[in-house]
């Protein structure tokens, strides 16, 4: 899918929940209004979401900056900064973890101080954006803002802006601290390490012991299923399929650079003294034309740079179509005969096939462990990115802790937002394993709960076909959809993680690996999709509650 | 005149967590108040007054009944451009100086920069807090606090100003002081709404009151008038002489006239003190503050 259908499809979902948030919520807000209304509960309701309306669309920037000033000094004053002191102490004595043990990495400096972060950033975020409000309220000062002219939306959002400027102040000058001390503490012989690898990710197929095809390699036994492994001398072989190469770019290098980060598995069957070797083939997938590369290169499992796994493919390559002693050498160019073109779905494909040189010994593969280099782009602009992850995170999190302090107490609203982060980051994998689990395990499926009931209780495999089941159906529909309305209506913060996981390596700046552009873009979107309704939730809590510490 | 608080058959009733009344703060209120007036809503602790004021102000939700002021309904924030709130307590943020304090409130309104700035000057003037205007509200004294207050009350210059124990905390001279600002707002076409318990001070610059008891109006009216005491005359003279006394005795029992009480008339200890005061000011004796010795070093007396 291209980014523009993404961000459609994200679109199209931030629709449903929000439209459904707002049909759920108007229909307790009908009914609280009947109860407490009765017959002239319509005019009450109409006026109230038209008030709401005009109160959202019609907000002061000047009150909202008074308030958003207001928010900032008030931290400030309370000495929020402070903060700063537990950066400072981590990074005064983050040295000494280092000591003469040197590192053969930038992975460990880079956790020293991205780390913490999150630890100090995510808490203060909290404490700072779910106690002010109520603390407002408990004070009374509330009384002499709502007294002015200001709108409950100005008070939501002057908040937010203002715990937003904190934390981006926050978040700026430990950044900067961070950086100064990456620089001074990194030794000279990791330097290379500090830069922004581009890389161009294929898809990962294999071909078995036999030679067919197969989506997996084969299992050495290894339980962290991350690699998938192929066997020397046999006709095993990992095919990394790169779509949409950008070829004007790629021309313009001096090679094709490949990196890779092999895993050897070594048995005593072979010989296990020997370096494992693999060698490259390229293929066009139109034309057929297969060239082995006749180097036979190392498996660099334990080289921490990864300038040192690089693999330059020259524009010209040559090599010889047969076997056979006496076959001609022939020289291929990578731009005009390994790749295809010709499928526009597919863009310029090239096919690049590893296979294991030393016999009885595997090479694992994962489908990050093998990608095209493209020109490298800089630490500082990479770092920087990471940061405005981070502080994009940090919004959020002000965003949601704003919103919840709207409705209830402090503590609560803390509470609430940890558990919104811990949904965040689990609810979506958890809830994929269960649907893949039940549909492993279940006999009998039910398309709801009504209808698992009813399974439950008469103990029937099958549902008659009624009236009763009919609407039982509609039902069990409609909760089905609710569920996944509200699931949807969690943040996925593992947008969110600098931390490298099996799926994103890329989003680990450690691993010195740039992060897309398009992600930073995707992040942004998620705060902003959130600002808008969470906005709405806090003007009308406030709006329909009592400013009166009870 | 026309009436800028409407109140009619106003209910509120506290419920508990499960929604089951608790205490009927207010039942059925139903008063005006008109334009340049000074009201005053009077009653013991937990009457109804500052009740009444939140359902005003829209910080309550009445139960029942309905509110409005300067012809809008209680929960329009548009009316709050042209009202002024001094709250119970001076809900204020303690960590802004006295200076940010009228500029934050400020902001709120309409005003431009140049206003604004005129306007806190005159009124860090009026409430004799200029000295402190660069300290944070959590070292003014409780006096400064109210003062403070009311000058946020009165940044926007506004036609209707509720007041809510507006004397609470003051000293005796702060406190006439205050009435008398009360006293200079009606002066200046304003309506002042305020609360108290302070019955003196409600005498001494209301022009009608109300006395709520238990949520209930009990008594509505002219001060003047529900103080006055039916079937009774009183005389006020120059000093007597027994002979003149017995003389105008006389005069009375010859209309058939008792003289129920003859005495020296007393001030108030409030006038005593301030007249005290007043004086020692006029006259310092040895406390200066450091920089304010009167030229030559003299004590002054």
């Amino acid at each position: 899918m291209s980014f523009l259908e993404i961000l459609l499809h994200l679109v199209y979902q931030w629709a449903i929940v929000v439209g459904g948030a707002s049909v759920a919520f108007l229909l307790v807000g009908t009914v609280i209004s009947l109860l407490q209304n009765g017959s002239t509960a319509p005019g009450v309701l109409g006026a109230t979401l038209t008030r709401g309306v005009l109160d959202l669309l019609f907000m002061s920037p000047r009150r909202i900056a008074a308030i958003a000033r207001l928010t900032f000094v008030e931290s400030y004053r309370r000495q929020v900064f402070a903060v700063g002191v537990v950066f400072l102490a981590v990074i005064m004595f983050g040295g000494w973890f280092f000591g003469d043990a040197k590192s053969d990495s930038i992975a460990p400096y880079v956790s020293t101080v991205v780390t913490p972060m999150w630890f100090v950033l995510v808490p203060m975020a909290l404490l700072v954006s779910c106690w002010g409000i109520p603390a407002d309220v408990k004070e009374r000062s509330i009384h002499t803002v709502v007294t002015k002219p200001v709108k409950r939306s100005e008070i939501v959002v002057g908040r937010m802006f203002g715990y937003g400027a904190i934390m981006t102040v926050i978040v700026v000058v430990v950044s900067v601290v961070n950086y100064l001390w990456l620089i001074g503490q990194i030794p000279a012989s990791l330097k290379d390490q500090m830069v922004a690898r581009v890389p161009v990710y294929g898809q990962l197929t294999f071909l078995d012991r036999q030679g067919l095809e197969s989506q997996t390699g084969i299992n050495v036994g290894d339980p962290w299923m991350y690699r998938s492994y192929i066997e020397g001398q046999t006709q095993s072989r990992a095919i990394w399929r790169f779509h949409h190469l950008d070829v004007e770019s790629l021309k313009k290098l001096e090679s094709l650079p490949l990196e890779h980060r092999f895993e050897a598995f070594r048995t005593v069957k072979g010989d296990v003294e020997l370096e494992t070797r693999f060698q490259i083939t390229l293929e066009n997938p139109e034309s057929k034309l297969r060239v082995t590369l006749p180097t036979m290169y190392p498996v660099r499992e334990f080289v921490a740079s990864g300038s040192e796994r690089v693999i330059e493919i020259p524009h010209e390559v040559k090599y010889r179509d047969s076997y056979e002693s006496n076959a001609q050498e022939k020289t291929a160019n990578i731009f005009d005969d390994l790749i295809d073109s010709s499928n526009p779905e597919l863009g310029a494909t090239m096919f690049v096939e590893i296979s294991c040189v030393e016999p009885n010994q595997f090479i694992g593969v994962n489908p990050a462990d093998l990608f095209i280099r493209m020109g490298d782009k800089s630490f500082t602009g990479n770092y920087v990115k990471a940061m405005f992850g981070i502080w994009l995170f940090v919004i959020l999190l002000v965003i949601l802790g704003t919103t919840s302090s709207c409705f209830v107490k402090g503590p609560v609203a803390t509470i609430l937002c940890v558990g919104l982060i811990i949904l965040g980051y689990h609810l979506t994998a958890h809830l994929e394993s269960q649907r893949e689990l039940a549909a492993a395990q279940a006999v009998h499926s039910a398309s709801g709960p009504l209808e698992a009931l009813y399974k439950l209780l008469t103990k029937s495999p099958e549902l008659p076909n009624n009236f009763g089941t009919r609407v039982m159906g509609i039902i069990d529909s409609g909760a089905v959809s609710s569920l996944n309305v509200a699931q949807l209506a969690v943040p996925d913060l593992t947008q969110f993680s600098t931390e490298a996981t099996d799926e994103r390596l890329g989003l680990d700046i450690s691993r010195g690996f740039d992060i897309p552009a398009t992600h930073m873009i995707y992040r942004f979107i998620i705060v902003l999709s959130y600002f808008i309704p969470m906005v709405i939730l806090g003007y009308f809590s406030l709006v329909l509650r009592e400013l009166e510490h009870k | 005149m026309s009436a800028v608080i409407e109140i009619r058959n106003l209910s509120k009733i506290y419920r508990d967590f499960w929604g089951r009344p608790k205490v009927k703060a207010l039942n059925s209120l139903s008063l005006d108040v008109q334009e340049g007036e000074i009201f005053g809503l009077l009653g013991p602790n937990g009457s109804g007054k500052t009740t009444t004021l939140k359902c005003l102000l829209g910080l309550l939700f009445p139960t029942s009944g309905t509110a409005t002021i300067l012809g809008k309904p209680s929960h329009d924030v548009e009316k709050n451009e042209r009202i002024g709130y001094l709250p119970e307590e001076s809900y204020l943020y303690k960590f802004l100086t006295g200076d940010e304090t009228l500029d934050f409130y400020g902001r709120l309104f309409k005003m431009s920069s140049a206003e604004l700035k005129k306007r806190k000057e005159e009124l860090l003037d009026l409430v004799k807090i200029k000295h402190a205007r660069h300290r944070q509200l959590k070292e003014y004294s409780k006096g400064m606090t109210r003062r403070i207050g009311l000058a946020q009350a009165l940044i926007n210059d506004p036609d209707l100003i509720l007041l809510d124990e507006p004397t609470s905390g003051l000293d005796p001279i702060a406190n006439s002081q205050m009435k008398d600002l009360i006293i200079d707002l009606k002066k200046q076409g304003k309506t002042v709404v305020m609360c108290s318990h302070l019955l003196a001070d409600v005498q001494d610059v209301c022009d009608r009151i109300a006395i709520l008891h238990q949520g209930d109006l009990k008594v509505l009216g002219n001060v003047q008038d529900l103080l006055q005491t039916k079937g009774e005359s009183q005389l006020r003279t120059s000093e007597l002489s027994e002979e003149a006394l017995k003389e105008v005795q006389q005069v009375l029992a010859k209309h058939g006239v008792d003289l129920k009480e003859t005495s020296h008339p007393k001030t108030t200890l409030e006038d005593l003190f301030l007249r005290t005061v007043t004086e020692s000011e006029q006259r310092p004796g040895r406390r200066f503050a450091p920089g304010e010795l009167p030229a030559g070093g003299g004590d002054g007396n």
